[in-house]
């Protein structure tokens, strides 16, 4: 999916958000997930993952820790309760958003 | 782990991103790296063939520098607010050491006194705090306060101006106090002063002069070499 990169980058969110509020992750694992998630629909460059992930850590809807896993050191990231209570926000949104442009590409029609 | 790439690095640092968040995102993006070449490997591409694959994956260095520094919220307080940072916050630092050091001296000489079970201004503590408190309080203070925002200013490769500011002007400030600590005989515990002396400006611009010089010359050449080191 090409899309601008707003988009791509409000869609990133509410991915990783999403994402994470099951379970912590990596990086890597986060850029897998999405792939996974979302049946290879939307690929996100996975180095643009980065700065989203520390922009929503910097807003602390995010907290990340590094643990050491295998000889290989590993940031995780997980939700906060700011976080979810973002989620839930940008999730309604979306839905709203998203319900519109359906209506709208089915039936576009003005009279 | 590869080593972390001193152009990006550099590149983030002088941006305003944090020293810290900066070796972060910079480690974990190498990581990322590491393990799409051994998800390739792991489907069969040459080593080399993996690490062109993760590279166009995950995008060059170069890439993740201007995304990073597409967001402003990741840039740090103090290159937002270098007048502040630099100039303003170091000066108040200052001033709240100096007043905590003279109350733990203080508080030191009263709880000397109170395990010796008498007053005495022979006592060996008091003699040592009398002869250098002073050279602590008016000399080395200013200066590790003025060497704390050189090496911050240093490690942030923030620009010259306001660190050097905030240098002169904690040394300036530094060279206008004083204090005075006494032991009055009899009286139930001991007494200091802070003051700002005012006259004199000749004497006062000398230990200003005195207390910045071996900060601010060694910042200046430090700041130089990394602005030569720089690639162009």
């Amino acid at each position: 999916m090409q899309a601008s990169s707003s988009l791509m980058s409000g869609i990133s969110e509410l991915l990783l958000l999403r994402l994470l509020s099951e379970r912590q992750m990596y990086g890597y694992e986060l850029a897998r997930a999405i792939r996974t998630t979302t049946r290879q629909a939307i690929s996100v460059g996975e180095g643009v993952l980065y700065p989203v992930l520390h922009s929503l850590e910097r807003r602390g809807w995010l907290k990340a820790r590094r643990c050491t896993v295998k000889g290989r050191t590993r940031i995780y990231y997980a939700l906060t309760r700011a976080g979810l209570r973002h989620l839930k926000k940008i999730t309604q949104e979306w839905r709203r958003i998203s319900v519109g442009v359906d209506a709208a590409l089915l039936d576009g029609r003005y009279a | 782990m590869r080593n972390l790439p001193c152009r990006s690095l550099d590149s983030l640092i002088q941006a305003g991103i944090a020293p810290r968040r900066a070796r972060r995102i910079l480690r974990e993006f190498a990581e990322h790296h590491a393990d799409l070449v051994a998800e390739h490997i792991s489907l069969g591409d040459s080593a080399s063939d993996a690490r062109l694959a993760a590279g166009a994956r995950l995008g060059t260095e170069q890439q993740l520098v201007a995304n990073l520094l597409a967001r402003p919220e990741l840039r740090s307080w103090a290159h937002r607010l270098p007048s502040l940072a630099f100039g303003v916050a170091p000066v108040l630092s200052f001033a709240l050491a100096f007043v905590v050091s003279l109350l733990a001296l203080m508080a030191l000489v009263e709880w000397r006194q109170a395990a010796d079970g008498a007053r005495s201004a022979a006592s060996p503590l008091i003699q040592w705090i009398g002869a250098y408190a002073g050279i602590y309080l008016l000399w080395a203070l200013p200066c590790a306060v003025a060497a704390l925002l050189a090496f911050m200013a240093l490690r942030r490769r923030e620009a010259s101006i306001w660190p050097c500011v905030g240098i002169a002007a904690v040394c300036f400030v530094g060279a206008l106090t004083n204090f005075s600590v006494s032991l009055p005989p009899g009286a139930p515990s001991m007494r200091a002063g802070i003051g700002i002396g005012t006259g004199h400006i000749r004497a006062i611009l000398m230990r200003a002069g005195s207390t910045a010089a071996p900060v601010l010359l060694p910042f200046l050449w430090v700041r130089w070499r990394q602005r030569m080191s720089l690639p162009h």
